[in-house]
């Protein structure tokens, strides 16, 4: 079984903050099972550092204080099934003090 | 119960960030009964960390993490589709168990920096713990250990392998497991721990620490930076995320159970590797006391100090076999005879007949038995007697000069009967530990001293002590700047506009420095902009950057040095202790202060002057101590080149106190001490000395001990002294009382015990308020007194020597530069003083400045090694083959580069050689300087076709060809001797500008006496000196000494006028400047500046308005000079910034 690395918005429904199903290239998956659980702190691509946004202060841009190595996500190792089929996936959920409004949830792996 | 395992603290040379005082401190705050620090590299903040836990309450653990010699290389065998392998070397982390962990750990930092780790190294190391019978070495294998890495690469066999190693290096191995839960490590945590189990290797959980905040992690990303010497950059910057922090019990649980449930194990596993985590921290617990030796004595061995002839190791330092652990009745006896030893020795030096000197040394050798130190001062003498064999001057400074035994023992010359010094304030039997001895020496034999003490005492028990370089505002500036990929010459004007003062007072100085209030910088500031940078900036502060030799600290100790202390090659080469000086009090080592002094070497360099132009042989220690003529030149003021009376406030004291004695010496340096002139104790003893007003005594009794400075009390001796009388304890005791009257908080304890006592002994309450007011006052600003006889001695002693040897005492004082003014200041003076000052010559030039006997009566010829660009060897060549015939002997028979001929022609080195007249009796068939220079280059050329064997090659010996070019002029000449020389030899600067300052009317400083007190003048000349010492106010004022070629003028600038001037008067050279006189004394004007202006920019306005159609109009050129000064145009110039040389000395606190 190997890794594709996947970061997509993610529409999930919880339960007791747990997921449960969530829809994924339109079709909706229920979750089967946790495999794992367990937290990644940081972020995972194209984040911009601290460094750059403190260097813009020198071409009068405004500085962005938000570190996004203090984001912290919530993995979760699951297996699911659709109409089409099973699937074997991490699913990320962002937990950010500053992103509040934004989408939390991620698709990060899916396992073939 | 959680106790981390591995924690950094700054003391991780520009990675780690929170000091070993946090990290103590977040331990207690989490409840936790222990803690570790595991630096990377180096024990440099284990005392103090080891401090912190006593003082706290908290078990220390002490460990390194070390990288593995060629590991990194090893591993690297990436395979096509495997990820990327670090080269980094793989690091593990060592951890001490008990003494003999202790002596492991020290050797395996000592071979970290001698040889390299390897596992060898790591085997050897834990055989010197096995021979200790008393403890060994706990090995953690994290995720970038050998094995960790073989794990994430799923080389299993690869990774058996390398745990079998490990195995049979004979420490205990441990699989450490950590997670910082960045992408794919808490998997690969959990792999870790399933090897561990399959392979039954007992895993514990870390965090590894780096910064106990999150706040942090941009100081970590920066140090990153400024580490590897890269901009911050993804690639660069080592942390993920903000998880490397001081967790607390709860959250590591968490995270065990994170990786647990990744590894695939229940909840017994987690209990199981916190217990095993648990109980490696309480296995791993150092007791300081008898682990680390803190509390504890060493000095060496008795028959090592005695017998000169003993053997001492030679190898490798970190492969010494542990030393046999001294015990108790072996120190006792040797103390015992060492006493006896010390006694006979002192006993020898007594003088006959003399009942004061007898009972003084019975005391002190009392004393010196009930602490069992007899061994201490034989090894100082040793070290003093080995000093004198090499004929190096030497002479004990501090509060040792106030010990006859020292006296005795040839340590100090001065004879502490003579001058009222007394024991108590060096040596008390109420403080058990080894009381500070240092030594001055001749600075440019410093290292012959070193060399001799590690010959004679070994390298198992001498090492260098070692200091922090830590970061202040401008090395944070430029690692910000530089890892921000900020401009580097942005970066680097920002760094100089602050003068050298705490990174976390950046902020501070921008919004209160005139010079720096006013820059765009501090425009910058004020909008807030540059908050991020500045943060960054004080986030640095105080971290350590790099470790370095402490400039004088030499530490001794018996045999088992090695196994107390971890050991580095300095810079220099020498084994040098990873420890600082207050560490190596701590851990009760010899700590002996060799330090350099550059007025040692002038005075050493003058008398072998006089030895050889006079054939006279002088004893400067001999020399009477009561010489007329030394104490007029004193009184004179005329002091520059003097050890401790240049500087503008001493003269300025001498010439008010006008002293008389060798007493009168000692008061004056103790009156200019930053205590004395901050709570104002000189101007009272002034108007009491000088009869202005009548001494004040407070009551009879104490009369005796205030007597000598006027009813003033000066010297902590006196405070000693009347705490004694007033109380009827004894010198040791009082002296006490007195060390703790620094903490206000003691006062009222003090108090509550001082007045019973006095009452009793029968003092009435209003002496003894009056005296309570007088000690709460003075007793922590007063200054030593034996301190300052030690410093008296080489005053008198140069004085002396300025006063009956001048010119001998010039060339020593331009040779070795020990003051605090520039060499052309020195030449100037010695000008004044009837020394004539001889140019460049290449015939009678020698390397240092030399006395000559000139028809004007002893002069000072300059130096070769004053060329700019010259090297030793260079200088040695030229030495060795003089005299020459001419300038192409000299090319032929030296291996002068062609700069340096250049420059020596430009200096006028030639000019007697080839009869070079001066520019005005120059006719078109003499050679000129210009015709030598072009010569050089017809000489170089010579030799490169020589080299290259071509047919048509000039000849070498032909003589320099007269080209009819222009000699150069006098002010050529100048600029020349400026450049190369940095002095001006043949013409003073200032005398180009004299037809301005004659318009002007600038007082010259031989007139400064002849005006009126509080009367407005202009004064000009080359600035010399700049300095912001503490003054009363604690507000700063900038005292700044100019040279007008008449002498020097001192004049100090307040906060009022620094606004507008201080960017000029900080950063400009020749300056004119408009002030206000003040009488200082008899002999001393000083002026309080109220404007100054670059004097270049003057001549430049009186230069434009005097130019006229019908020729020169000095009085134009005069207004036009007021009008430029009234407008206030040359505020703050930056022209001054360009300014091409540095000719002037600053003091810390200036900028630029």
């Amino acid at each position: 079984m190997s890794k594709r690395p996947e970061v997509f918005q993610l529409q999930v429904d919880t339960k007791d903050n747990i997921p449960v199903r969530f829809c994924w290239r339109g079709q909706w998956y229920s979750i089967n099972t946790i495999l794992m659980y367990w937290l990644e702190v940081g972020s995972f691509k194209n984040a911009t550092p601290w460094w750059e946004s403190i260097s813009a202060v020198f071409a009068d841009q405004i500085y962005n204080d938000v570190d996004e190595q203090d984001v912290t996500w919530h993995i979760w190792r699951i297996e699911a099934k659709s109409p089409k089929g099973k699937l074997v996936s991490d699913i990320a959920f962002r937990e950010s003090l500053f992103s509040a409004n934004a989408e939390p949830w991620r698709m990060i792996r899916v396992f073939d | 119960m959680f106790t981390h395992l591995n924690v950094v603290s700054h003391y991780s040379l520009r990675y780690g960030v929170a000091s070993p005082d946090e990290i103590v401190e977040f331990a207690k705050q989490n409840d936790m009964e222990a803690v570790s620090l595991t630096d990377r590299d180096g024990l440099y903040g284990a005392v103090r960390f080891a401090q912190a836990c006593m003082d706290n309450d908290i078990n220390p653990i002490i460990g390194c993490n070390l990288p593995l010699e060629n590991s990194g290389i090893e591993m690297a065998a990436p395979m096509v589709g495997q990820p990327s392998l670090d080269l980094k070397p793989a690091r593990f982390t060592a951890i001490a168990y008990g003494y003999g962990g202790m002596v492991a750990l020290n050797r395996l930092v000592s071979a970290h920096h001698e040889v390299g780790v390897t596992h060898d190294v790591v085997g050897r190391t834990c055989e010197i713990a096995q021979e200790t019978n008393s403890g060994g070495l706990n090995v953690l294998l994290g995720p970038n250990s050998d094995l960790g890495r073989a794990i994430y690469e799923k080389q299993f066999n690869d990774a058996k392998r390398i745990l079998k190693i490990w195995r049979s290096t004979g420490a205990n191995i441990y699989c450490e497991i950590v997670s910082h839960r960045s992408l794919g490590e808490t998997q690969a945590a959990a792999k870790m721990w399933q090897f561990a189990n399959e392979n039954k290797v007992p895993a514990v959980l870390t965090n590894a620490v780096r910064h106990l905040k999150a706040e942090q992690g941009k100081t970590a990303d920066i140090l990153d930076a400024t580490r590897k010497l890269v901009p911050l950059s993804k690639g660069n910057v080592e942390r993920k995320n903000n998880e490397a922090i001081f967790k607390s019990e709860i959250e590591m649980q968490r995270l065990a159970c994170e990786i647990a449930q990744v590894a695939g194990f229940g909840i017994e596993e987690v209990w199981k590797i916190l217990q095993t985590t648990e109980d490696l921290a309480q296995n791993s617990i150092i007791n300081p006391r008898d682990d680390m030796g803190i509390g504890e004595i060493f000095v060496p061995e008795l028959d090592v100090i005695v017998n000169p002839s003993v053997k001492t190791f030679e190898g490798e330092v970190w492969s010494r076999p542990p030393a046999i652990r001294r015990t108790k009745s072996t120190l006792k006896r040797e103390a015992l005879q060492a006493d006896a030893i010390l006694r006979k020795i002192c006993q020898t030096n007594l003088p006959l007949n003399n009942l004061v000197a007898k009972e003084r040394l019975e005391a002190e050798l009392q004393t010196i038995s009930t602490l069992g130190f007899a061994s201490f001062f034989l090894t100082v003498g040793e070290v003093v007697n080995l000093t004198r064999k090499l004929d190096i001057r030497v002479a004990a400074r501090g509060s040792g000069a106030g010990s006859y035994v020292n006296h005795l023992l040839g340590i100090s010359v001065l004879n502490p009967l003579d001058h009222g010094l007394i024991m108590e304030r060096f040596l008390s039997p109420l403080r058990s530990s080894l009381p500070d001895i240092d030594i001055d020496v001749e600075s440019h034999r410093r290292l012959d001293v070193y060399d001799a003490i590690f010959e004679r005492f070994g390298i198992d028990r001498v090492a260098c002590v070692s200091m922090m370089d830590t970061y202040r505002v401008r090395n944070a500036i430029r690692d910000v700047g530089s890892a921000l990929g900020l401009p580097p010459a942005e970066i680097d004007i920002f760094a100089k506009s602050f003068p050298r003062i705490r990174a976390r007072n950046a902020r501070a100085a921008l919004e209160e420095l005139p010079e720096l209030a006013r820059s765009g910088f501090a425009v910058l500031a004020k909008s807030g902009q540059l908050n991020p940078l500045l943060e960054l900036i004080e986030s640095l502060d105080g971290l350590p950057r790099h470790i370095a030799m402490h400039p004088c600290g030499v530490l001794l100790s018996d045999s088992a040095l090695l196994d107390r202390t971890p050991v580095q090659p300095s810079g220099q080469d020498f084994p040098m202790s990873q420890y600082d000086k207050d560490d190596v009090e701590t851990l009760g080592f010899l700590k002996l202060d060799v330090l350099g002094i550059r007025m040692q070497s002038a005075m050493s360099y003058a008398v072998s002057e006089i030895e050889r132009v006079e054939n006279t042989r002088i004893e400067l220690d001999q020399v009477p101590l009561d010489d007329e003529k030394t104490f007029e030149l004193i009184q004179s003021t005329k002091t520059l080149g003097v050890f401790q009376i240049e500087s503008p406030g001493q003269r300025e004291l001498i010439g008010k106190f006008a002293p008389t004695t060798f007493n009168d010496i000692i008061i004056d340096i103790s009156l200019f001490r930053p205590g004395p002139v901050k709570s104002d104790m000189i101007t009272p003893f002034l108007n009491a000395r000088q009869g202005w007003k009548p001494a004040q005594y407070l009551h009879p009794n104490l009369v005796e001990i205030v007597k000598e400075t006027s009813g003033v009390v000066v010297f902590h001796e006196q405070v000693i002294k009347l705490i004694s009388a007033l109380s009827g304890c004894t010198w040791a005791e009082a002296d006490e009382v007195r060390r703790s009257f620094s903490d206000t908080e003691n006062l009222p304890k003090i108090r509550a015990w001082l007045y019973p006592k006095a009452l009793k002994l029968k003092y009435d309450l209003d002496v003894i308020e009056e005296v309570w007011a007088v000690l709460k006052a003075f007793a922590s600003f007063g200054f030593c007194k034996a301190h300052a006889g030690a410093f008296a001695l080489p005053t008198y002693q140069s004085a002396w020597l300025k006063t009956h040897h001048r010119a001998a005492f010039y060339a020593g004082v331009l040779t070795h530069d020990p003051g605090m003014y520039p060499k052309r200041l020195i030449v100037e003076d010695a000008r004044q003083m009837g020394v004539p000052i001889l140019g460049l010559d290449i015939n009678l030039s020698r390397k240092y400045f030399v006395v000559e006997d000139s028809k004007d009566g002893y002069a000072v010829r300059m130096a070769l090694s004053q060329i700019k660009g010259i090297n030793d060897t260079e200088v040695d060549s030229i030495v060795d083959a003089q005299p020459f015939v001419d300038i192409n002997d000299m090319w032929q028979r030296t291996n002068v580069s062609r700069p340096v001929m250049q420059s020596l022609v430009l200096a006028g080195a030639f000019d007697a050689l080839h009869q070079i007249p001066s520019a005005r009796h120059q006719n078109r068939s003499t050679t000129t300087r210009r015709d030598l220079y072009v010569h050089v280059n017809e000489l170089a050329r010579n030799h490169i076709a020589d080299r290259n064997e071509l047919l048509f090659a000039p000849v070498a010996d032909a003589p320099p060809l007269v080209t009819g070019l222009p000699e150069m002029d006098e002010l050529e000449k100048v600029q020349a001797e400026l450049e190369i020389l940095g002095i001006d030899v043949s013409h003073h600067v200032i005398d180009f500008y004299k037809p301005l300052l004659q318009a002007l009317n600038v007082v010259s400083s031989s007139n400064l006496l002849n005006t009126r007190s509080r009367q407005e003048i202009f004064v000009a000349g080359v600035k010399v000196a700049a300095q912001t010492p503490p003054v009363r106010s604690g507000k700063r004022v900038i005292f700044v000494t100019l040279d007008d070629s008449t002498g020097p003028i001192d004049a100090a600038f307040f906060e009022d006028s620094q606004a507008d001037y201080s960017h000029t008067l900080l950063n400009s050279w020749t300056l004119l400047m408009r002030g206000v006189t003040r009488r200082t004394g008899p002999r001393g004007v000083s002026v309080r500046g109220t404007g100054c202006w670059s004097l270049a920019d003057i001549q430049q306005v009186f230069n434009n308005g005097a130019a006229c159609p019908w020729g020169f109009d000095k009085e134009a050129g005069v207004q036009a000079v007021m009008d430029f000064i009234e407008n206030d145009y040359a505020v703050n110039s930056n022209v001054a910034i360009l300014a091409p040389q540095k000719l002037w000395h600053t003091s810390p606190g200036i900028a630029g």
